[in-house]
Parts: structure tokens; C-alpha cells; sequence
């Protein structure tokens, strides 16, 4: 399987045989973590950065009583705490959804990359900026947008954010997560994620058994979604 | 854990096909509460056309538990206040 970073990165512009090496051995220390176990907790003080190579990991915030806000789903190509080579300590909570392997990225060799070769940079630097845009996306979508729009949209971004790593085509993904999971993710109640999937089942949008999903419909979806996949940044350009 | 259905009746009325697991009845309580409170804002418009909205459980065994319901009525008429608002 090629490298999940080298094909994300590449898909918004090309990279040198010599960048590919870069990473490959800035990523080449690699740990195993198992389902719900933290990979990164709040407070902590990291020197490495995680980098996904299999596996779907969540970024959340836990209240004083109990209760969860999911902030992003992480999937295989994702750098989840890049950015904790220059934001310490952690502010929130990075956890294994299913069996993850990572990549342990020394902040030494992030600092290299830095100091040594400015393009790596701003394509590193790029990945979090599309973070922040999906952030931005999100926030509109709990904010704004109905129960089912939002599921939506959540559905049409992780189908294109997966193909670009090659998890995903034709329109069918694995999403492992249960409806309590969504529900914290989504910021409703679960008899509402509930009954959201059930109504896009019903209106043939979507055909999801256990933990499989098939859009039927993507038009539909994305004018229901009001989804417009430019803050994903998927087109090569020089960067 | 039992399992509960919750149908809503917002002029539309859904029916619950598949219902949730829940620990107890007190947890199915809340959760009508959050998913009313959630229909409620989602609906806003709607609301108006029908005055009512109710969100009733059920048990596994089709056995009715409880029922949440918000009903909209105008106040009777306050001349001055009426008049101006042309309601």
C-alpha cells in the first residue's frame, strides 16, 4: 500500500522522490493502538506527532458531566496532532475509534523538515489549514444546518476525504462508528441520529447495514447537504 | 438494555421504526426531552401550521410509556395590543 501521507499530500500537488524519502523516514517508527484507547490526552506535552497509517481515530472535548463532543474524524493520511509540534500542551483528546496504526513523527524531524525544505513545509502546513477548513464546515453544520443535512454533509465529506486515500469508491465506505458515536459527533441526541438515518434510508439516499454505507443517491445527499467540496482543497495545483 | 420507540407527531406524524437501546426508563425521558427539544428548533416554521407537536414512547412491547407534547394556542384577544399587531 503506497504511503496514506504521500497520496494525500500528492493529491493537492505533486511531490519529489526526495520528499517522498523525507517523510517515509520521518514516518518510519510506527505504534499500534488498540479500539478506545487515547492516543493523545488533553494536558499532555507531546514530542512526536501522529500520523494515521490504518485505522479511524477522534479528536473530542468532555464536559464536567460526562458528556462528549466529537471535533473531527481522523482516517488513514491524517497528521491528527501536527500541530502539536508548536501548540503545547494538547488541548483536547485524540482517540483510537478502531485497531490504529500510527506513525510517531519526532518533532526533531518535523523541525528539520522546517528548517531544511519549504515545500514539505507548506504542504505539511496545507494539511492543517484543510483541518482548520473542516473545522470551519463543521461548526456551519452544527450551527445551521438541519439534523439530516448535517449527517449529510458529514456522509458526502468523509466519502471524498476516503477516496482520495483509496478507502472509498463507488460510492461505498466503512464508517465504524455506532449511533452514540455519531450522536457526539453530530452534537444530538441519539434517537435523533436515529431517526435521521432511518429518514435517509427511507428516502433512498443511503443504504447502511452495520457499519457499511452506500450512497445511493449522491446527488441528492449533496443538495440536501448543500455540499460544496471546495474547502477540501482536491485539486493539484503548485503549492 | 430494553429498547424504545419514539414517534412524533408535528403535523407529520413518524413512526419509529427501529426504536434504541436505552439503560432505563429515566434515560428514555431525557432523550425524548433532547430529541423535542431538537425537532422543535429544527421546525420552528412549521410548528405554527399545527399548534401541536408531541413526541410519545413506547416499549419493545408496543406498550405506551409516556408522551411529551407542546401545543401553541393564541392568547384571547387584548384589544390594543391585538389591534396593532393586526392578529
Amino acid at each position: 500500500m503506497r504511503h496514506p501521507l504521500i497520496v494525500k499530500l500528492e493529491r493537492r500537488d505533486g511531490l519529489s522522490p526526495h520528499e517522498h524519502q523525507i517523510l517515509e523516514d520521518a514516518t518510519s517508527s510506527v505504534e499500534t493502538f488498540a479500539a478506545n484507547a487515547d492516543i493523545v490526552r488533553e494536558g499532555d506535552v507531546a514530542d512526536h506527532s501522529c500520523l494515521i497509517l490504518e485505522g479511524w481515530t477522534t479528536r473530542s472535548k468532555t464536559l464536567a458531566d460526562g458528556r462528549r463532543q466529537i471535533t473531527a474524524f481522523h482516517i488513514p493520511g491524517d497528521f491528527v496532532d501536527l500541530h502539536s509540534f508548536l501548540l503545547k500542551p494538547m488541548d483536547h483528546t485524540i482517540t483510537a475509534l478502531t485497531p490504529c496504526r500510527m506513525a510517531m513523527t519526532p518533532h526533531t524531524a518535523l523541525r528539520r523538515i522546517s528548517e531544511e525544505h519549504p515545500h514539505l513545509t507548506r504542504m505539511l502546513w496545507l494539511s492543517t489549514l484543510i483541518d482548520a477548513a473542516i473545522h470551519r464546515e463543521w461548526l456551519v453544520a452544527i450551527g445551521r444546518l438541519s439534523a439530516a443535512a448535517h449527517l449529510a454533509h458529514l456522509l458526502c465529506e468523509l466519502y471524498l476525504r476516503l477516496e482520495v486515500v483509496g478507502l472509498a469508491k463507488d460510492h461505498r465506505f466503512e464508517f465504524p462508528v455506532t449511533q452514540t458515536v455519531l450522536a457526539d459527533a453530530l452534537g444530538l441526541s441519539t434517537v435523533h441520529v436515529n431517526r435521521v438515518v432511518q429518514e435517509l434510508r427511507r428516502d433512498g439516499l443511503v443504504a447502511w447495514r452495520g457499519t457499511h454505507v452506500t450512497i445511493k443517491d449522491w446527488e441528492a445527499l449533496v443538495r440536501l447537504a448543500e455540499f460544496d467540496p471546495t474547502y477540501l482543497n482536491l485539486a493539484p495545483r503548485p503549492r | 438494555m430494553p429498547r424504545y420507540f419514539f414517534d412524533t407527531q408535528d403535523g407529520e406524524a413518524v413512526a419509529d421504526a427501529e426504536g434504541v437501546e436505552l439503560p432505563d426508563l429515566a434515560a428514555a425521558q431525557i432523550e425524548a426531552v433532547r430529541l423535542a427539544g431538537e425537532l422543535l428548533r429544527e421546525h420552528a416554521e412549521q410548528f405554527w401550521l399545527t399548534r401541536i407537536f408531541s413526541v410519545s414512547v413506547t416499549d419493545a412491547q408496543g406498550a405506551a410509556q409516556f408522551v411529551i407534547t407542546i401545543a401553541g394556542a393564541r392568547t384571547p384577544s387584548r384589544g390594543h395590543v391585538a389591534t396593532q399587531t393586526g392578529r
